[in-house]
């Protein structure tokens, strides 16, 4: 379809409807960002420019704004860091030669399917301190249960284990689909010359799945800095401001607050942090794979 | 390894996903069948797993007590339309993505990729800003348009259309026809597979999504599932019976929708999970 020399107008209305949408809601809000968190925009004065100040008291001034960063550093570093362990390891049993493979990759997967709000609403009810089936469990076999969620550490660990819970089916497919890509040819090859299962994990799998992996990093390292829904109805932020992640900062920021300029501000402050940790890693990566 | 394991490798690897699989399942399981419990019975100690009497006035009541079918409709509305909208547009910028060449194309495209770092959580004060200004706050048209436009989507289609042979195309040309028919006659039925898995993660976004519509939405009458599960959980007194009833209700259509289509799915995720 390239034989037309003058330059045609059917792609372009092809493409119109994604287009405008995509620039009315994606692109225009990207760059408005940037400028609203150069301003004040309290409800009950005009809007005024202010250059950086929102940023200085941001890291300055703002308690909550540093604790919610603090959080969710912790928050991510588990969150990945489990993420992409329980990803290997359940996609590496999964990918052996048994029976009831697709039994057990339904039951990996089945909770990626919940909304958030379910996910949270099933493991309250679990972690309930009374009526919850964890405390039951615990004090059948002795031990004490504990009221989760109201423990400040308890409830940290827990929002990052409901969330490895939620989505590390999605994860461990991914990786699956990355070893089943993997010619067979090569472990043959590997097996005539000798090798070992560890040798052949080390030498032939690891190399060929180290795409997956990185994929697996990055998208969930960008979906735990936007850990949002799981938490919110889970633990609300709490027990005071435990799990308060910096999502929950913007929305409280803009919508509860109303003061728009320091959520946008805070919202570069997250797209960068995004930005830079997808760039580091995927330069690592490609390093990874040259060597 | 594809060669066979020990015994005791087999072993560990059945005693581990059966585990595991528990972990998975029990949590909504028990979830499941405390719907069926009174209320008497969800508040007992040490909770029970079975229900010692079945009962379904949990549901009949939640029905009765809260408007669960007006909730139900706007979810079924928002999915519905967000995916037949996402489904058209997506496809129509993939195929002139695809299967023409012209100024800015790579432009586009690399722009359009270039915003999968962006998720909504990091604009979402200048988009709700934006559909307050053009009438749609508080709306399920705000909730519905501005994610139909999901790169991911793009991608995805494109992807799968450029395996699509271009002699098709050009034999349909010599045949006289025009451009649309081209797309919705020959391209379109032969992207069916990428379409089905585009499909899915549809419905699975906009059935569960939570924060977009908590933000566009403050009437009830347009509170998704989503939003009025979390607010009646985060009432002072919680009617837990109702609540659990609501939960399993909300859950059962995507549970369906999966068991159909979960084929595509794990293909699907297969397919984008590797990098193109």
């Amino acid at each position: 379809m390239q034989s037309h020399k003058k330059i045609q107008l059917i792609p372009y209305l092809f493409l119109a409807p994604n287009l405008i949408i995509f620039t009315i809601f994606i692109i225009i809000p990207t760059i408005h960002n940037f400028y609203l968190s150069l301003f004040d925009l309290s409800p009950f004065r005009p809007p005024q420019f202010t250059g950086l100040n929102n940023f200085i008291y941001l890291f300055t001034k703002d308690d909550l704004f540093l604790r919610s960063l603090k959080n969710l550093a912790v928050f991510v570093v588990g969150d990945v860091g489990g993420m992409v362990i329980l990803a290997i390891a359940i996609g590496f049993l999964l990918n052996q030669q048994i029976r009831f493979r697709g039994f057990f990759r339904s039951a990996f997967f089945y909770p990626v399917l919940l909304s958030p709000v379910v996910v949270a609403l099933v493991w309250e009810w679990i972690l309930n301190t009374q009526f919850g089936a964890l405390n039951a469990l615990l004090k059948s076999i002795g031990i004490q249960g504990l009221p989760w969620l109201l423990v400040p550490n308890w409830s940290k660990v827990w929002t990052i284990v409901v969330h490895l819970w939620a989505s590390v089916g999605f994860y461990a497919l991914i990786i699956l689909a990355g070893l089943q890509s993997i010619p067979g040819e090569l472990y043959e090859a590997a097996l005539v010359d000798g090798a070992s299962r560890r040798q052949q994990f080390r030498f032939v799998t690891f190399p060929l799945l180290m795409p997956s992996i990185l994929t697996v990093v990055i998208l969930s390292t960008i979906r735990a800095f936007g850990i949002f829904d799981h938490i919110y109805v889970l633990t609300g932020g709490g027990p005071g401001t435990a799990t308060f992640m910096m999502v929950q900062y913007i929305y409280r920021t803009a919508f509860e607050m109303d003061q728009g300029g320091l959520a946008a501000a805070a919202s570069l402050v997250l797209f960068f942090i995004i930005l830079l940790l997808t760039v580091v890693q995927y330069l690592l990566g490609k390093k990874q794979e040259a060597i | 390894m594809k060669k066979k394991g020990s015994l005791f490798f087999n072993l560990s690897v059945y005693t581990i996903l059966t585990f595991g699989s528990l972990i998975m399942f029990l949590p909504v399981l028990w979830i499941a069948l405390s719907s069926f419990k009174g209320l008497e019975e969800i508040y007992k100690i040490p909770p029970t797993f079975f229900p010692k009497r079945w009962i379904i006035t949990n549901f009949t009541g939640a029905l009765q007590q809260f408007p669960f079918l007006l909730y139900l409709w706007n979810s079924i509305f928002v999915t519905i339309m967000a995916t037949a909208i996402t489904l058209l547009i997506n496809s129509m910028a993939a195929f002139a993505l695809s299967k023409y060449e012209f100024p800015g194309k790579n432009a586009i495209f690399i722009t359009m990729l270039g915003t999968l770092m962006i998720p909504l959580q990091v604009i979402m004060l200048p988009v709700y800003l934006m559909i307050a200004r053009l009438g749609m706050a508080n709306s399920l048209w705000g909730i519905i348009i501005p994610p139909a436009a999901t790169p991911t989507g793009v991608f995805i289609l494109r992807q799968y259309m450029l395996t699509i042979s271009d002699e098709l195309i050009d034999a349909a040309k010599i045949d006289g026809a025009k451009d649309f028919r081209i797309y919705a006659q020959i391209i379109l039925p032969l992207t069916k597979p990428a379409l089905a898995v585009l499909t899915i993660f549809s419905i699975m976004w906009r059935w569960n999504d939570f924060l977009w519509p908590l933000i566009v939405i403050n009437q009830e009458k347009y509170f998704t599932l989503q939003l009025a599960l979390a607010r009646f959980q985060g009432e002072l007194v919680t009617d837990w019976h109702y609540v659990l009833a609501m939960t399993v209700m909300s859950v059962l259509p995507i549970t369906a929708v999966f068991a159909f289509l979960q084929r595509y799915l794990v293909q699907g995720i297969a397919s984008t999970g590797l990098k193109g």
